[in-house]
């Protein structure tokens, strides 16, 4: 019993630190459909957070500006991200 | 005692899937939204992830958008990343 519980321990830890390394998908599609995607569709993207209103807008004033930005050098951004 | 054996199991794991699942992506953010920090900083921060002229313009470009703003929007746009670092699509195994 001692050692099953002492190698689950492990096990979690090893888990954890694998968790550590790796970018939850929601946040990766979020980071493309900023960059990438029209305004409606940012909305709808982070609708299923429920986040606050003045939470969106602000992600969407930023965003007008960064749109500014050609979209070969957004593609290089997210390129770089994912080095 | 096995019973809390039992709930400290559960729980660490949801502890550990409670964020972006990346400790480095957190940073950068946080540098991006950080108003003290310049763009030559920025771009130096990130350095290693620069791989190219381009990016490094686009990278200086994308925080000159952030230092613009004032520091509500900054501090909103921050509470919409942890909105999403702390939401159940965050918090389930991504693999």
């Amino acid at each position: 019993m001692r050692l099953t519980v002492c190698l689950l321990l492990v096990m979690l830890s090893l888990c954890c630190y694998q968790a550590n390394a790796i970018v939850c998908p929601a946040v990766i599609s979020d980071i493309t459909s900023f960059l990438f995607l029209n305004d409606n569709l940012v909305k709808l993207e982070v609708g299923k957070y429920n986040p606050p209103p003045e939470a969106v807008a602000a992600k969407l004033k930023i965003k007008k500006c960064t749109d500014q930005i050609s979209p070969g050098k957004r593609v290089s951004l997210k390129e770089s991200w994912r080095a | 005692m096995k019973l809390l054996m039992v709930f400290m199991l559960v729980a660490l794991p949801l502890h550990c899937y409670a964020d972006s699942g990346c400790k480095l992506l957190e940073d950068v953010v946080e540098k991006t939204i950080n108003s003290d920090v310049s763009i030559p900083e920025y771009k130096e921060l990130l350095q290693d992830f620069i791989d190219s002229d381009a990016a490094a313009e686009a990278m200086g470009k994308f925080k000159q958008c952030f230092l613009s703003q004032s520091h509500r929007t900054l501090k909103n746009f921050g509470l919409m990343m942890h909105t999403m670092y702390d939401s159940i699509w965050c918090n389930i195994k991504s693999n």
